[in-house]
């Protein structure tokens, strides 16, 4: 078993600093609140070291989980400003959809996908930051995945809808 | 395959992408314990040179105060005479301090209470975990019945919402409660009354179920700080009569998302006067209208077993 030594924490702080201010940065918008979330985190693992698993980062992840929802009384205003990134190939209306379609979902759906699609863990990864086991996180990523794809698909108009493009005109409206 | 289209769909929209995060330089030694001796700073500083030298140094700050004030605590140092202006910040040169007051007929009850402050039914230990129950209202879900256990020895905790939903969990290190509190307290940020109360009662930590000499420390903060005031006497949801010390949201502030934090919300601690035991946090409407939110505790006490 590794003894959770200086140098230990030294390096494990060096691999997973960046990761765990980006959890931060995608959860609260801010790089100054995430990167104050990283110190609480790294606090956190410096004073449980003998607690920290072999494989770090799913660990930390479940500490910057549980540190959000202990100060979820959000008594910081939360900026709504997300900072500037390069904008993909499928253009911004297609990141904008994705994120809107990503917060009509219920948070732990929001979560365990976050969890998969940003921080790219896998699903046994992610599991052990939720608390549950594999099987289970399995079926709730094939049910939010389902769940996201619905909310990106444009509503199939209801049958005798008209729509803008085949109702034509009436003679006021031409007018 | 799941994970591969999850990645796919969601890649692109990744707030972080692209954004290098840099590797700031964590000051180690002075972050050996949460309590080093005063003066050793656990200091995480950025090398990162287009941060702002005020985010580093709040940042710095925060920690600094943490640590100073834990060690003070523990020391009982943090129990000043009566009259004295007790502060949470020992401002160590370089960083900005944290606002405080000066005692005066406004935030006197604070001081008061701290200094007659009495032992609570609940305050000798008679179990493995101290234990408390309170009812959440204003919740879009609607009311929870909370249950909690809080192990001091190992900082083991859990919670049942409404007899579901039992969480175990290590909230904070063994014997650092105070470390906990004043952790809270100690952020540059807490600097309005009207983030400080809800800070005493968050209900997923221990701060419902202090030991005495936390509580004393906990009024005496409470005392300086801008913008609490003591309001006579009130009664709680539960028809308590207790010690009523309020903040309201200034009118300069943003509205929040919830609506408690919108400007003129009076937030409300209701406090035994005997023990200075929360008995209740109330948000009012502005003009003190209508509950928005509560949290009424209604028992303390120790026990063996989670559940």
């Amino acid at each position: 078993m590794r003894e959770p030594t200086e140098a230990w924490f030294r390096a494990t702080y060096a691999e997973h600093y960046p990761a765990v201010v980006r959890y931060g940065l995608r959860r609260l918008g801010s790089m100054t609140a995430a990167e104050e979330l990283a110190q609480e985190v790294f606090l956190t693992a410096w004073r449980r070291r003998a607690d920290v698993p072999g494989q770090a980062l799913p660990w930390l992840y479940g500490v910057a989980r549980r540190v959000l929802a202990n100060s979820l009384r959000r008594t910081e205003p939360v900026p709504a400003e997300l900072p500037e990134f390069a904008v993909p190939a499928g253009g911004l209306d297609e990141v904008l959809d994705v994120r809107a379609a990503l917060a009509t979902l219920s948070e732990p759906d929001q979560e365990l996908l976050r969890l998969i699609g940003w921080e790219e863990l896998s699903v046994s990864e992610a599991a052990r930051v939720l608390g549950c086991n594999r099987a289970v996180c399995a079926v709730r990523l094939h049910r939010a995945r389902k769940r996201l794809q619905a909310a990106l698909s444009p509503r199939p108009p209801i049958r005798g809808e008209r729509t803008m493009s085949t109702r034509p005109l009436s003679t006021e409206e031409a007018a | 395959m799941n994970v591969q289209r999850v990645r796919a769909l969601l890649g692109p929209a990744d707030p972080a992408r692209g954004i290098h995060v840099g590797v700031p330089r964590f000051d180690l030694p002075a972050a050996h314990d949460i309590t080093p001796p005063f003066g050793q700073r656990p200091v995480a500083t950025t090398v990162r040179k287009r941060l702002p030298w005020t985010v580093v140094t709040a940042a710095a700050a925060a920690v600094i105060t943490i640590v100073a004030v834990t060690f003070l605590a523990s020391r009982g140092q943090l129990a000043l005479p009566p009259g004295t202006s007790p502060t949470l910040s020992p401002s160590p040169a370089g960083s900005p301090p944290i606002p405080t007051v000066p005692l005066g007929p406004a935030n006197q009850c604070m001081a008061d209470l701290a200094r007659d402050l009495r032992p609570a039914p609940h305050d000798e230990p008679a179990g493995k975990y101290r234990y408390w129950e309170f009812t959440h209202t204003g919740r879009p879900s609607g009311p929870q019945n909370n249950q909690s256990w809080w192990n001091p020895a190992t900082g083991e905790q859990a919670n049942h919402v409404t007899g579901r939903n039992t969480n175990p969990f290590v909230f904070t290190a063994a014997g650092h409660i105070d470390a906990l509190l004043l952790r809270k307290l100690g952020k540059p940020w807490v600097e309005f009354g009207f983030i400080a109360i809800p800070a005493f009662t968050d209900p997923h930590s221990p701060m419902l179920s202090l030991p005495p000499e936390t509580r004393r420390a906990a009024l005496r903060t409470l005392a300086t700080t801008p913008g609490v005031t003591c309001a006579g006497q009130a009664q709680d949801p539960l028809g308590r009569t207790g010690l009523a010390i309020t903040a309201t949201i200034p009118s300069s502030m943003r509205p929040g998302t919830d609506k408690d934090q919108a400007p003129g919300v009076v937030k409300t601690l209701i406090l035994d006067q005997q023990t200075g035991d929360i008995l209740a946090y109330v948000a009012y409407k502005p003009g003190g209208t209508e509950v928005l939110t509560s949290i009424v505790v209604t028992a303390r006490g120790w026990r063996n077993s989670i559940g």
